[in-house]
């Protein structure tokens, strides 16, 4: 017997995933200060307290006379009750403890100086997380184990279902899993700190929303909604019926699914999710072609002067840059479809369930139906603003490509296409809620009434989603330049002044002077109220009172312009920034082909230093915000690569006179084109 | 164990007796009271015994409601105290009246509430209300005229106070009367109650309660009547120094004296005092001997409650837990090992799971013994519909001995979680035979008696609406070779009713219904036959996937008369604008069922709806006109919009555009200023009486006196 045990013990302590795990520095370093008796001493008497008092709080303080808690004792037994009191008391420790016990993950090896070390043995990722993992699970075994007595105490004197009470403990387990997952994916994507308490803040959430009447489909973050279900069968009163439904089966655009397996579902795709991060790391890992062994790990981080003074976090930067570079190398040709696919997935779930959430029959019964179609608009437009910010996050990543099937994909086509399929989804999961909600949204209100058919409003949502997506694609063009670095500081403010006139100015200066020149008596003035009004209908505002209202009295024309005006500009803004993409694409390809050379001195060498930082590397400036990418070119201004300075390459100097007045001539020939090509076009219709 | 009658024989004596209701329902017409809010809509509340509360228990709480405009009113009626709420919905015809009674959980606050879609028209708070003082306070429910009882609700000695009340404030609700000592009828017709509220007072007593019947003279016999259609024999015994004749019925008594010496014990001298000292005591030994049904109290506060030994055991033993191992570990192990310390947690962890086997052991022997939540009576006629539920709730051991009292051969079947599967034997009257049955604490044993041979099987009948008047459903005979049998569901009343479906159920869950069918609306006077067969399907109903608009997923409702308390405390709960109505009905004979009508006409009785009452409506008078408020003379003006052809409007020449200035009919010359004033006012009339209305025709003030007539007449024009 003994000689087996042995065996046992050899082949487990030898067998691959056992090393894998446990034979690192982060295993070692985590069982040694969790299994130390002071902590297992502490977390046990904190959680048995804990236990203590909520099942004695749970006796003593339950109203012993109200016909729910009685029902409940009956449908469920008092062990059952007291058995879900302790399994809810662990789910609210475990999403206390478990994010504490994640951090010091980086920071830990960091603050006491062997991270280098860890990294200079070539340790991947993944093995160095699947340590923290294996150390834990130790951890999490005690903090169910302990539970043991109280379990087995009222389920022996109140009756209990073990069915349940295994279902239970399985959900708990896992869920002390997920939160150390989401905690150290958090963690290898910002400041520890910072995901410390972010997983908490999550934490808490989905506890309050498996807490609240939410609909099953959302409330699937915690497993306390498990542990609450029985107390809800057994509400009566006015609500009863919507709390059940809402509490009940996850209803999912029709299929009804079991709360147990939809969940288990989710926290599966979530932990895959949160794996693949721990082991692509941030998004501003190395990428061939510019690395560059110092401080700096990114083109343009030479001009941050400021941040010099929080130089642990560019430290910090470098080296998760040099711990992620120990990824398989397999993985560099995945990561940067792996991490879209990984964006588009979790983007995806959200939507799913927020989707089916808002399309969910109790809410469709009782809510106002404008609480439904707002709702919807506002959370596509959460989504939206989500998507772009996710997938614009790559900075050097997203201006670079990379080959998949034999070809060279260039990194922002494969972002666009990205974000093009996510909100083809999403317009897919408009469609089939609306659907789906049909035949409660049909019925008679207050508010139908007033918007006469039913279909309308399903019309109306469908334009502010057909608004919302020339928006998010023409913002996603910008913040992937803006991303670039290769355009200027002065493009933030650009943008942001592009944000205020698209939403507040236009419609507030240009709606007024259409009208002002529609009714004014000055000769010809009258020819430019049109023109000026297809003007104001660039900003959403604009369209959105179009499409309410119609077109103003005192525009005359038919034309389908006056109607969908914001598309056309749209479709001219997206192209302009595209072909923007494009060329600051090309400029960063020649960049990165430069620093992957030989002799980068020998390729991009100019004819002048520079006049800020005398580096002799440089390209010609692809854009400047004065001469745009034409003029830029024409007067053979050129980059510092060093340092990011645009200086005039003939003459080796900055000229900011000469810049001024080519950018007055620019935006004069701009505006006069826009102006009088609005004009001529609105004329001619 | 004791047995007991099922109160479905009551309910069906509620019947025979309610005969001589409709008769006194069509009396003379009471003058109008004057309403309570300013919408006009409730004339009376009641809370209470006139107004006394029982201390700690149900109150009953009345309404009357009516409607005087001219469309059919959607009211609901919104009891609540701190420890519960109930909610009804009546549909109020134009011109119809009825009474709706809440059964509420006394508190120190209690409100009640009148809704018209979500506005609140009337709010009545009950605060403090005088809580009766149960072993002095005798409630008499007094049958005598108005000008006898002069007008007084409570009196009293030093010793007993007498509190009268009307008889048709009497509680339809068991529950209400549960805490008292006793309940007298003074010279009351039983005709003059409700069958809902005779149940009540038969409930009371059979489940323990003292009922008194006190009068003198003829009204004595009719008092009387109440005894010859229960079962059992009286006794003659000296009560209270008097002769009185005592029938033992359930779990209570009916006491019957020979005459009427309320009045007696009122007076001032010494043999009043004596008598109502004496019946002050009577009503203390009786104090709380009615145990509610389970609809009420379904957990006695004495189950799952372990006492301060076994609390102080069960916290002692955590504690002990908590310092092994949290202090424990935390200090006495800083030392040690790895190894060590993850041995020691777990086997202590292991260890203190053993030892709550030995706690959980310990606690069950000194909390053992049986808890028997629901003690059915069974009398020595038997049950008179062979259904009566026994539920033991396990107090701690693993295995009773269970036992039956009776005077008749039973058959019991056991049921548990896993189906009712074990037939556990016979009972004789002489053989006592004890069964065992497993069990574990909290669990329940369920014991279905049934009187061999009959079958039995249950109907359901789904209904939307509850305001409606009872439904009477039968069925008329076997089906071809005795393998069905037919159903025939008439709606005897003059609304519509309905969507309904009819369900055969034997396993008492309406998902496991084989045999159902679609009754769809029932016009008023339709009937509407369906062939069950036992088990079978029926083309085109599809019960698991009846998607109708007014389907109900149907309560488990328990077999047995607490089955029908549920179905009633249904009717008073919130969502009772649905409701559940089981009709159970018996066989002699295999494979085909017979049941009388009688049988089903009582058991609608117990949804505990006061019907409209049908002589209040009367048919409103009928103009012919569509109107609209227009813009004229400075302000809005009511003006013709249509007329309709040849209603009374267009014989009296009024014209589309006419202005209405005012109305001259039974309440004199109205000015009419709203489309729905002059709804009402021209509601006021009958058919067949004439109104002048003064209309404004370009200028010129016209006046046209109309003959109304009746709407029906002019239905689809």
């Amino acid at each position: 017997m003994n000689e087996r045990l042995q065996k046992l013990g050899t082949w487990l302590e030898n067998s691959w995933l056992v090393r894998y795990a446990w034979d690192n520095p982060s295993a070692e370093q985590d069982a040694r200060s969790i299994l130390s008796a002071p902590k297992v001493g502490l977390w046990l008497g904190l959680e048995v307290l804990a236990i203590l008092i909520a099942t004695g709080s749970m006796l003593v303080i339950a109203p012993a006379e109200e016909r729910e808690f009685r029902d409940l004792l009956e449908t469920v037994g008092t062990g059952g009750v007291l058995i879900d009191t302790t399994f809810l008391t662990i789910t609210a420790l475990l999403a206390l403890i478990v994010p504490f016990r994640a951090s010091g993950l980086l920071e830990g090896p960091r603050w006491r100086g062997y991270l280098d070390q860890v990294i200079t043995t070539g340790l991947s990722p993944l093995r160095y997380f699947a340590g923290k993992f294996a150390a834990s699970q130790p951890f999490f075994l005690a903090i169910l184990l302990a539970s043991f007595p109280f379990v087995t105490l009222f389920g022996l004197l109140g009756g209990a279902d073990w069915g349940r009470v295994f279902f239970g403990y399985l959900l708990l387990y896992l869920y002390a899993n997920l939160l150390l997952a989401v905690a150290c994916a958090l963690g290898s994507l910002m400041h520890e700190i910072l995901a410390v308490l972010l997983t908490l803040i999550l934490a808490v959430l989905g506890n309050m929303a498996a807490w609240l009447p939410f609909p099953a489909v959302f409330a699937t973050y915690s497993p306390a909604r498990y542990f609450l279900l029985p107390s809800v069968e057994t509400i009566s009163g006015s609500e009863a019926a919507l709390l059940k439904e809402l509490y009940g089966v996850v209803q999912l655009f029709g299929f009804s699914l079991p709360w147990l397996g939809w969940t288990l579902a989710v926290w599966a795709l979530l932990l895959v999710l949160c794996l693949l991060t721990c082991a692509l790391g941030p998004l501003h890992a190395f990428v061939p072609g510019l690395n560059n062994f110092g401080t700096l790990v990114l083109p343009g981080d030479a001009k941050r002067f400021r941040l010099r003074k929080f130089r642990p976090f560019v430290a910090r930067r470098t080296e998760l840059a040099f711990l992620f570079d120990n990824r398989p190398v397999i993985l560099n040709r995945w990561v940067l479809p792996l991490r879209a696919v990984q964006i588009l997935a979790l983007l995806s779930l959200f939507s799913v369930q927020l989707f089916a959430s808002n399309f969910t029959h109790p809410f469709m019964k009782d809510i106002d139906h404008e609480v439904v179609v707002g709702g919807e608009v506002a959370l596509i437009s959460i989504l939206a603003v989500l998507s772009v910010t996710l997938l614009t996050a790559g900075r050097a990543q997203a201006l670079t490509q990379f080959r998949l099937a034999g070809l060279a994909i260039p990194q922002v086509v494969f972002d666009v296409a990205v974000m093009v399929f996510f909100l083809a989804g999403l317009s897919a999961l408009h469609v089939l809620g609306w659907g789906y909600a049909w035949e409660d949204l049909s019925q008679p209100r207050s508010f139908w009434r007033s918007m006469g058919d039913p279909r309308d409003l399903f019309r109306l949502g469908s334009l502010a989603l057909a608004t919302l997506i020339p928006l998010t694609l023409s913002t996603f063009l910008l913040m992937k330049l803006l991303s670039a670095r290769f355009l200027g500081k002065g493009w933030v403010f650009l943008a942001a002044f592009i944000f205020l006139m698209f939403f507040m100015i236009f419609p507030l200066i240009l709606i007024p002077v259409s009208e002002a020149l529609a009714t004014s008596k000055i000769l010809g003035a009258r020819d430019w109220a049109e023109p000026i009004y297809f003007m104001s209908l660039a900003s959403p505002t604009s369209q959105g009172m179009a499409l309410l209202e119609s077109p103003p009295r005192w525009i005359e024309g038919q034309h389908w312009l006056f109607e969908r005006g914001f598309w056309f500009w749209q479709g001219l803004l997206i192209l302009y920034l595209g072909g923007l993409c494009v060329r600051a694409h090309w400029a960063v390809l020649q960049t990165a082909s430069i620093f992957s050379s030989d002799s980068p001195e020998s390729e991009a060498r100019g004819k002048h230093p520079c006049p800020r930082c005398r580096s002799p590397l440089q390209i010609p400036t692809p854009y400047t915000a004065w001469g745009g990418i034409l003029f830029t070119y024409l007067l053979k201004s050129v980059r510092c690569l060093e340092c990011g300075a645009d200086f005039d390459g003939p003459t080796g100097k900055q000229r900011p006179q000469r810049a001024f007045y080519v950018g007055l001539v620019r935006y004069a020939i701009l505006g006069g084109a826009l102006v009088f090509g609005t004009y001529l076009l609105i004329g001619s219709l | 164990m004791r047995s007991r009658l099922t109160p479905a024989l009551l309910l069906a004596l509620g019947l025979l007796l309610s005969l001589g209701e409709s008769a006194s329902a069509q009396g003379a017409p009471t003058p109008t009271p004057t309403p309570l809010d300013e919408n006009g809509i409730v004339d009376a509340v009641h809370v209470g015994f006139a107004g006394w509360v029982p201390p700690d228990g149900v109150a009953p709480v009345w309404l009357t409601l009516r409607n005087d405009g001219a469309t059919e009113e959607r009211l609901r009626v919104v009891a609540r105290s701190r420890r519960s709420r109930n909610e009804r919905t009546v549909d109020l015809p134009a011109g119809g009246k009825a009474r709706v009674f809440l059964a509420l959980s006394v508190s120190w606050r209690m409100s009640i509430e009148v809704y018209r879609g979500e506005k609140l028209l009337f709010r009545r708070e009950v605060e403090n209300a005088p809580r009766l003082d149960i072993d002095n306070h005798l409630i008499v429910i007094d049958g005598r005229p108005a000008d006898a009882r002069k007008g007084e609700t409570t009196r009293g000695t030093r010793t007993l106070q007498i509190t009268s009340i009307e008889p048709n404030q009497a509680s339809p609700e068991a529950a209400c009367y549960a805490p008292l000592g006793g309940v007298v009828l003074r010279a009351l017709d039983p005709g003059r109650l409700t069958p809902d509220q005779r149940s009540a007072l038969f409930e009371y007593v059979l489940l323990g309660g003292r009922l008194y019947l006190v009068a003198d003279g003829p009204e004595r016999l009719k008092l009387t009547q109440l005894l010859k259609s229960l079962p059992g024999r009286d006794r003659k015994e000296k009560v209270l120094g008097r002769t009185a004749l005592v029938r033992t019925y359930g779990l209570g008594q009916i006491i019957t004296f020979g005459d009427d010496f309320i009045d007696d014990m009122v007076r001032r001298d010494p043999r009043g005092e004596r008598l109502s000292t004496g019946f002050s005591n009577l009503l203390a030994s009786g104090r709380e001997r009615a145990r509610l049904g389970p609809t009420y109290e379904r957990f006695g506060g004495d189950v799952d409650h372990p006492g301060s030994g076994t609390a102080g055991l069960v916290v002692i033993f955590f504690g002990i837990y908590w310092l092994v191992v949290g202090p424990g570990i935390a200090l006495g192990l800083r030392r040690a090992k790895r190894r060590t310390l993850s041995l020691f947690a777990v086997a202590s962890i292991l260890g203190f799971c053993c030892l709550a086997l030995v706690v959980a052991g310990t606690v069950r022997t000194a909390t053992g013994g049986a808890f028997v939540r629901e003690v059915v009576y069974v009398s020595p006629e038997g049950p008179s519909l062979g259904v009566a539920d026994v539920t033991v709730v396990s107090g701690g051991g693993w295995r009773y001995d269970l036992q039956l009292e009776s005077t008749r051969t039973f058959s019991a079947m056991q049921a548990n979680e896993s189906g009712r599967r074990r037939v556990r034997g016979r009972w004789h009257p002489e053989d006592l035979n004890p069964t065992s049955a497993d069990t574990r604490r909290g669990r329940e044993i369920t014991l279905d008696l049934r009187p061999p041979p009959w079958d039995q099987r249950s109907v359901h009948v789904v209904q939307e609406r509850t305001d409606l008047a009872p439904i009477e459903a039968e069925l008329v005979g076997g089906g071809p070779r005795g393998k069905g049998y037919e159903v025939r569901v008439k709606n005897p009343t003059k609304a519509s009713f309905g969507p309904a479906i009819v369900v055969e159920d034997i396993s008492h869950q309406l998902g496991a219904a084989k045999a159902f069918a679609d009754l769809g609306i029932l016009k008023p006077g339709e009937e509407k036959r369906v062939f069950l067969r036992p088990g079978g399907r029926i083309r085109g109903a599809n019960l698991p996937s009846y998607k109708g608009k007014h389907w109900f997923t149907s309560l488990e409702i328990p077999r047995g008369w607490h089955g029908w308390a549920k179905v009633r405390n249904q009717a008073n709960n919130v969502n009772s604008n649905r409701l559940n109505v089981r009709f159970v009905v018996l066989s002699r004979l295999p494979n085909s069922i017979k049941a009388s009508g009688d049988r089903l006409k009582v058991e609608s009785h117990a949804l505990r709806i006061d019907p409209v009452q049908i002589g209040q409506i009367f048919e409103r008078g009928y103009v012919g006109v569509e109107l609209a408020m227009t813009q004229a003379m400075g302000g809005k003006v009511v003006t013709i919009s249509r007329v309709v052809v040849g209603s009374p409007a267009e014989r009296g020449r009024i014209q589309a555009g006419d202005q209405v200035i005012s109305i001259q009919g039974i309440r004199g010359e109205i000015p009419i200023t709203t489309v729905e004033q002059f709804m009402q006012e021209i509601g006021r009339h009958r058919p067949g009486q004439k109104v002048t209305i003064s209309v404004n025709r370009g200028g010129v003030l016209r006046q046209i006196t109309l003959n109304l007539a009746r709407r029906r007449d002019f239905q689809g024009r």
